[in-house]
């Protein structure tokens, strides 16, 4: 199995609420897979659930072969998953190179060290991973800027920029286009383009332009569970998203 | 590209200024008709406030339980020099400090179990704790009440001779390169890629741990080094009073740090110390004014309060976004 990731009949209850209900889902490295569906669909549950920020009710996660199930936040991370999130979590009072410094720390130090009187200079590729990253979300002319002053959809970047500083190899993207304007959604699509060189992408996305113009396969889902997958033709021509998700209108 | 210090723009130059106002200080107080102990006093308690600091104004974790570890590297360092287990000044600092730092691990991984209020709460809890410990049943070995008096004056002991600093100088000289040392140290840390760690905390601590960081234990340490801060002035207190006062471990006094690290600036290192003056020396004159020497604890409050309103990032901070806007205006 060459799968990066292997998700078996996962399921999340909230008391008697079941958010995310026996989903399993499989995806290929190098790929972008789009999650699409109704609110309150679980989409973003099952979100937090691959990125380990929940743990869930039963089921399994495979990340490379290693189960990850009940790894917490910080160990999915460290292991290659990092996520971007649907509402922008920066760290609002320091500037834009400062704030993706954060996430490279962690990548090139790991969870913990006691580095307390080491330098910037001395951890091993930071400057070229910040640089980097900077670049790839194209904030370097805001490099200096106090990330709580950015426009809005220079914070969506750099909300981007902190998952991909964290050096993933997976790399999931809840609505990363959300509240964008036209011009700026644009710019999020190339940008998501370019990243799918270097990560496998798993999208959560409601601008259906975006998600059939960026996604190799889609999985829709409805109450918690999958109701489609397949590829973009497949997912347009079923009659069960039509009805549930896509109201009967074409594209 | 040339990566610097998070959210540390300044240069070492600071330390120099620092070096030379420690120099001057007591000249300055001199001029002001006041003693060279009045200079101690406050650099004990910009040496304790570091250390909250760079808990509150780095990392974002609110302690009232401070006192706890002033109060247990005094008593730990005044007892082991009072009975002679340990006569050297240095050493019997550095057991108090480390016992300090230990209890400090020791509270830090209880109260992180929960955050904001709650944590503060519990620090609160263990800060009375201690409190009652030192007064009750350790009364044997620290006075209770009445403190332990005859904490011999700080001296150096280098083979055959030995530096006395027992004159008001001398223990002036004792205490500030003790704070320089501290000083620099913290400023080291907070430079440091494990300090970058400590504001991102402060910031976005969810955040923090999302991109990989193992929050929990950069919180363990930063309580722990806070800690040894708190024991380290604790032990100078007591040997720069010749007394090793009960009141180290009480609440008022783990308030009175937070008050002044929040006067002077949270976030800065420097800040305490500048508000330890400004307490110290607003608490000393206003009792010396006759006519207000009855209230002049209403007057401190209010004086406090004007502070706190009108910089929200204390006078240090205050003092640096002034400096700011005028190089901006040129």
């Amino acid at each position: 199995m060459s799968a990066m990731l292997e998700v078996r009949d996962l399921t999340k209850r909230f008391g008697g609420l079941t958010a995310v209900d026996g989903v399993s889902l499989t995806i290929e490295a190098g790929t972008i897979t789009a999650l699409i569906g109704p609110n309150g669909a679980g989409k973003s549950t099952f979100f937090k659930l691959l990125a380990g920020e929940i743990a869930p009710t039963s089921g399994d996660i495979s990340f490379k072969g290693e189960r990850i199930t009940g790894y917490g936040v910080t160990r999915t991370c460290q292991l290659g998953i990092g996520k971007s999130h649907q509402i922008t979590q920066i760290f609002p009072s320091l500037n834009v190179t400062e704030n993706l410094m954060i996430p490279a720390l962690a990548a090139r130090r790991g969870a913990f060290r006691g580095d307390m009187f080491g330098s910037m200079r001395r951890v091993d590729g930071l400057a070229a991973l910040v640089e980097g990253t900077l670049a790839a979300v194209g904030l370097a002319d805001r490099a200096g800027m106090r990330a709580g002053d950015l426009a809005y959809g220079e914070k969506r970047r750099l909300e981007i920029g902190l998952a991909l500083a964290t050096e993933p190899e997976l790399l999931l993207l809840d609505e990363p286009a959300a509240g964008m304007s036209p011009s700026e959604t644009t710019e999020t699509v190339a940008l998501i383009q370019h990243l799918r060189t270097r990560v496998t992408i798993v999208i959560v996305e409601h601008d259906m332009d975006v998600v059939f113009g960026l996604a190799d396969h889609i999985m829709v889902m409805q109450n918690g569970a999958t109701i489609a997958y397949g590829t973009p033709a497949e997912i347009r021509a079923d009659e069960r998203v039509r009805e549930a998700y896509l109201g009967g209108t074409d594209e | 590209m040339i990566l610097r210090p998070v959210g540390d723009r300044t240069g070492w130059w600071i330390e120099g200024a620092l070096a030379l106002f420690l120099v001057v200080f007591p000249a300055l107080l001199a001029l002001c008709g006041v003693g060279t102990d009045l200079g101690t006093r406050i650099l004990i308690l910009g040496l304790f406030g570091i250390g909250v600091d760079l808990l509150f104004g780095y990392t974002g974790l609110l302690s009232f339980g401070q006192a706890a570890f002033y109060g247990t590297g005094g008593f730990v360092t005044a007892h082991l020099l009072v009975t002679h287990v340990i006569p050297n000044s240095l050493g019997a600092l550095a057991i108090g400090t480390l016992v300090a730092a230990l209890f400090g691990a020791l509270i830090g991984s209880l109260a992180l179990r929960q955050v904001g209020l709650y944590f503060a709460m519990l620090t609160l809890a263990f800060g009375q704790l201690f409190y009652f410990v030192e007064n009750s049943p350790l009364r044997a070995y620290t006075g209770s009440e009445n403190g332990l008096p005859g904490v011999p004056k700080p001296s150096l002991w280098l083979g055959g001779t030995t530096i006395d600093f027992s004159s008001s100088v001398g223990t002036y000289v004792f205490v500030a390169v003790i704070y320089f040392v501290g000083f620099f140290i913290a400023r080291r840390i907070v430079r440091s890629p494990f300090g970058a760690v400590l504001r991102a905390i402060r910031e976005n601590p969810e955040r923090a741990q999302a991109v990989g960081h193992l929050v929990s234990r950069y919180k363990l340490v930063a309580f722990t080094i806070a800690a040894a801060y708190g024991g380290l002035a604790g032990g100078l207190l007591g040997m720069f009073q010749g007394y090793m006062p009960p009141e180290a471990f009480s609440i008022d006094q783990s308030g009175e740090i937070i008050v002044m690290t929040v006067i002077g600036g949270p976030g800065t290192l420097i800040g305490p110390l500048v508000g330890a003056a400004v307490w110290t020396f607003l608490r000393q004159g206003l009792q010396d004014v006759d006519v207000i020497a009855g209230i002049w604890k209403l007057i401190l409050g209010l004086i406090f309060i004007l502070l706190i309103t009108f910089f929200r990032r204390g006078l240090v901070g205050g003092a640096v976004s002034l400096w700011q806007r005028v190089r901006a205006a040129r």
